[in-house]
């Protein structure tokens, strides 16, 4: 499989260093995990009660070349375990510096929602086997447009801003989703450091297109009530993700607190979101820390679209029950707590362990999870 | 007495200046006529910052990973450790925000590079200076 990766980005690269003596530089890294619930009707993170290695491993390979004059382009190819290892391009862009402090960035890009997002797979760079899912849960990775970064010293504190305008287009895993897009996307984020401490403010907007014969079907359903219509159909429907995380680093200590809120325009099918966590990591050593985190997500539907429905409508009781039924299974909160223990073996690899315990309060279901596994750098 | 406390102060002075030898100094190129601070060096090694003071490009060179050069520089300059600073260029390459400087093998080739480009800003163990560069700072 390297070697189809291999070849694949060196050819990519080599579009463009056709012309010039630009070398290519490759570098990757990759997760091996394993993990299983530990009850027969338990699951998370798509973990079942047996030992499974496929979630959570994945191996990305990364090829650049540096053309000079601040230009640069990158290829990053990813094989994820969870895709059935099926490489695809996670990232592919033209870099160039267009002065001393302003990046731009041209083509497919990492979307960075949240605090860690945008090296959310690069498991070496963090305490956790991967980030809490109830903040760090995203349908897309990666988006396609135009980033910018602009870096800027206030003092002694390091900011930077960064802005990517783009779409997503068929970004859903469902395969029976005929249509998926996030279009236009603008993701906007500005982190701030000094010292021990980094603050990241996060704002993202997108309209969001989804049709699949589930979703048709209820619309289909609903299509007699007409001024109810724009609630049950997913078509460019504004959504916001609104954030802010700080880090506080102060060895041996280290904590994390993250909030992110996500908002839909109102939809049967979708839930506004409040997604938090707060990691507390121990380092014993250079080469061992202990991590434990609190994370939460509730997602609460809209139920004040109930009492939108034509009640003189003929088909009032069933649209009803459409309605409510759709409501009701995107209701859900869940609380998690996650033990980690990360052990550096090797100057480019550390091994870590996990135990996770879940909970959903309101669709009442709980899991434990045992997660292991190696992260590498090369 | 007096020849024995001269040659105890002097084994203490050659002591004092053997644990001197983990000092490193950063040089730059003698036309280079910048002011830097430890917060300014830092952020141009540590890829925040592309340019100098004064708007020249800067380009910092290294030494290769797990030299004593490396190490004292990392922990003086850089406050941090190996390994944060390993996960540090992962962020950094693994988001496209930045590569780490060039390693070189020898105090020579640092010397050489330096002393030839206005643009490169680099560091050798105290003491390997020679006259064609300047030193901004020991740390």
């Amino acid at each position: 499989m390297k070697k189809i990766l291999v070849i694949a980005l060196s050819t990519f690269c080599l579009m463009f260093t056709a012309y010039g003596q630009a070398e290519i530089t490759f570098q990757g890294f990759a997760s091996f995990v394993g993990g299983a619930t530990l009850d027969s009707d338990e699951t998370y993170l798509d973990y079942i009660n047996k030992l499974e290695y496929d979630n959570d491993s994945l191996y990305a390979l990364q090829a650049s070349s540096n053309l000079g004059d601040g230009l640069t382009v990158t290829g990053q190819i990813i094989a994820r375990g969870a895709e059935n290892y099926q490489p695809e391009f996670e990232w592919m862009y033209a870099s160039y510096n267009l002065t001393p402090t302003l990046n731009m960035k041209i083509g497919r890009v990492r979307t960075p929602f949240y605090m860690l997002s945008e090296y959310l797979e690069v498991g070496y760079t963090y305490q956790w086997i991967r980030p809490p899912k109830e903040v760090y849960a995203a349908s897309i990775t990666n988006m396609d447009g135009v980033s910018f970064l602009y870096n800027m010293p206030i003092g002694n504190i390091d900011s930077q801003y960064m802005i990517t305008i783009g779409n997503r287009q068929d970004f859903s895993d469902d395969p029976t989703a005929t249509v998926s897009d996030y279009k236009p996307l603008i993701a906007a984020n500005a982190q701030f450091e000094f010292g021990a401490y980094t603050t990241k403010l996060i704002y993202t907007q997108g309209d969001i297109t989804f049709k699949s014969p589930a979703i048709d079907g209820a619309t289909a359903a609903l299509s007699t009530d007409t001024a109810f219509a724009k609630y049950a159909v997913i078509e460019n429907t504004p959504v916001t993700f609104t954030g802010f995380a700080f880090i506080w680093d102060v060895s041996p200590l280290a904590v994390m607190f993250e909030y992110a809120h996500i908002g839909f325009d109102p939809l049967i099918f979708a839930a506004d979101e409040t997604r938090m966590l707060a990691a507390f990591t121990y380092s014993l050593n250079d080469a061992n820390a202990v991590t434990y985190s609190w994370s939460s997500n509730e997602k609460e539907s809209d139920s004040g679209l109930a009492a939108k429905l034509d009640s003189a409508n003929a088909n009032f009781a069933t649209h009803q029950a459409v309605v409510n039924g759709s409501l009701a299974a995107l209701d859900s909160e869940v609380t998690t707590h996650t033990l980690g223990y990360r052990h550096d073996f090797h100057d480019s690899a550390a091994a870590k362990i996990e135990f996770i315990s879940t909970e959903d309060s309101v669709k009442d279901t709980e899991a434990t999870l045992v997660r292991f596994g190696i992260d590498m750098l090369f | 007495m007096k020849p024995f406390m001269k040659a105890f102060f002097a084994v203490l002075m050659l002591s004092l200046g053997i644990s001197a030898y983990a000092e490193v100094s950063v040089i730059v190129h003698p036309s280079n006529s910048n002011s830097f601070d430890q917060n300014a060096i830092k952020r141009i090694f540590l890829g925040k910052s592309r340019a100098f003071p004064s708007g020249g490009e800067a380009i910092p060179v290294a030494f290769k990973d797990g030299s004593a050069e490396s190490n004292e520089f990392t922990s003086s300059v850089l406050s941090k450790t190996p390994k944060q600073l390993k996960a540090y260029w992962a962020k950094m390459i693994f988001t496209g925000k930045g590569t780490p400087p060039r390693a070189m093998d020898s105090s020579q080739a640092v010397l050489d590079l330096v002393a030839q480009n206005p643009s490169i800003i680099g560091f050798v163990a105290s003491g390997s200076e020679t006259g064609n560069v300047k030193v901004v700072g020991k740390f």
